[in-house]
């Protein structure tokens, strides 16, 4: 008997279950896996889920498709096909039972094409055809798309459909081909090497819309594989749906899930343009008007240096310069006549003080005989009648010698 | 005006990228006057001719088909009639 260890918890069931399912969720197999085997109770509810069992001699495992796998399943299983399934093993907590999410499902005779097809893939990636950097980048503004699906698909007319909305001034080569069938893979490798040789195309689009991998199988063909790989121009497959891989998606340089996710690829988006353009005429315009402004400024400035260094403003400056001369010449003969003002009546002064007018002024006069002008000093020079100028200190008057005479040596005592 | 003739006949990615190219010149140098204006008008007609290419261009659509002597041959093709 097992003895509880003291302290240990015991698990819920919900507990113990989660664990399990972590077991299964962490297991890589589990989450990938093919099984192939014979379809049992299968019902539909009303929810859209279809449940089923796989069984085989041995053994018995339950099966889910939701609705929204079972919309992209082309041929609904029913009881007593041999099919194969794909997808993951999990826990459903609710019943405590493990099961497969189906997530594809194929006639079990498919099997081997299957295999065949793993080994063409495989094979072509140890060539080096998937390898990253054969990849090419595809033209930003492509000038001419070449196409390469059946005129009469809904592939061409959504790819079509995208080109006039996204970029409508590209030119568009369809070679038409057909895109199943035993003739599809070589029609499409001459498609791919017409493109190549005859014309100017700086893009290929290689596109199918959704089918079964039966449908698909041009697509996964080598030689098809191979005329991709050699194409000189780039190449973009959309073929079938998101959830459709086929080699030639793998060798493309580049895989689109859809026809019209493609002709995306391809395509510059419209509205992006647009913006950018408005975007560099906004620039062009504020630019030119900036240059134009710094030009009117610069043009201002040149403008009065030009002015300054005019003739007519040379002729103003030598004006200018001769009416200060003028000036100082006016100043400086100023300066020198009124010293020479000072001096002169300085010396004038000094003149006066040694010239007989001083002496006049202190009552002194001068006598003169007229008309002569001979210097009366004595009495001696005299006689009574004649004419005298007698000179004072402001002036001179005339008068004539009297009878009297008075001798200094004579005068009465 | 007649400098710019040419205009007309430039791919899209030909007169986007020369607009890219004389959008940035413009911003980068002081040019002269005459070659600002000069190229004001020459870029904004490369943006017209630009929007005219994705307002008013109609698709150009051919069908390709190869003779078995290896030669192309293009035949008019109508998407509508198929």
């Amino acid at each position: 008997m097992v003895q509880m260890t003291l302290f240990a918890r015991p698990f819920t069931v919900s507990e113990l279950t989660l664990h399990i399912k972590g077991l299964f969720d962490e297991d890589e197999t589990l989450a990938d896996v093919w099984v192939e085997g014979e379809v049992s109770n299968l019902s539909r509810p009303s929810s859209g889920h279809i449940y089923f069992s796989l069984t085989d001699a041995g053994a018995r495992l339950g099966c889910v498709l939701w609705r929204s796998a079972a919309a992209r399943i082309r041929t609904l299983p029913q009881n007593g096909d041999r099919v194969l399934a794909h997808g993951r093993v999990s826990v459903y907590e609710a019943q405590g039972t493990y099961q497969l999410y189906v997530d594809e499902i194929q006639p079990a005779g498919l099997g081997e094409y299957y295999i065949q097809l793993e080994r063409l893939k495989q094979r072509l990636r140890d060539e080096g055809l998937f390898a990253e950097e054969r990849k090419r980048p595809l033209p930003d503004f492509p000038r001419h798309i070449g196409i390469v699906t059946s005129p009469d698909g809904a592939a061409l007319r959504d790819i079509l459909h995208v080109l006039r909305r996204r970029f409508p001034c590209v030119a568009a080569t369809l070679a038409p081909t057909q895109v199943q069938g035993a003739d599809a893979p070589a029609q499409i490798v001459a498609a791919l090497e017409a493109l190549n040789r005859h014309t100017d195309c700086d893009v290929l689009i290689v596109a199918r819309g959704g089918g079964s991998i039966e449908e698909l199988a041009a697509f996964n063909d080598e030689q098809v594989a191979r005329a991709i790989a050699r194409s000189r121009i780039p190449v973009v497959t959309g073929i079938g749906h998101e959830t459709d891989f086929t080699i030639a998606d793998f060798v493309a340089d580049r895989r689109a899930p859809t026809p019209t996710a493609a002709a995306e690829f391809v395509t510059p988006d419209r509205a992006e343009l647009l913006a950018a353009l408005e975007d560099m005429t906004e620039r062009l315009s504020r630019t030119a008007s900036r240059r134009v402004q710094d030009m009117a400024a610069n043009l201002a400035y040149v403008h009065k240096a030009l002015r300054r260094a005019s003739p007519e403003a040379q002729i103003r400056s030598h004006r200018q310069r001769v009416d200060e001369l003028t000036h100082r010449m006016t100043l400086a003969a100023r300066q020198t006549l009124s010293h020479s003002k000072g001096a002169l009546k300085a010396a004038a002064d000094r003149l006066h003080s040694a010239s007989p007018q001083a002496t006049l002024a202190r009552g002194y006069a001068i006598v003169s005989l007229r008309p002569s002008g001979r210097l009366v000093t004595s009495t001696r020079h005299v006689r009574p009648g004649d004419a005298i100028r007698v000179q004072v200190s402001d002036g001179a008057f005339h008068g004539r010698v009297a009878e009297d005479r008075e001798d200094e040596e004579s005068k009465p005592s | 005006m007649s400098q710019n003739a040419d205009i007309a006949a430039l791919s899209f990615e030909e007169a986007f990228r020369e607009l890219e190219a004389l959008v940035e010149q413009m911003e980068a140098g002081n040019l002269p006057l005459e070659e600002t204006i000069r190229l004001f008008e020459r870029g904004s007609l490369l943006a017209r001719h630009c929007q005219d290419l994705l307002d008013k261009a109609e698709l150009k659509l051919k069908p390709l088909t190869e003779s078995p002597d290896g030669e192309a041959t293009f035949a008019p093709f109508d998407e509508g009639s198929r």
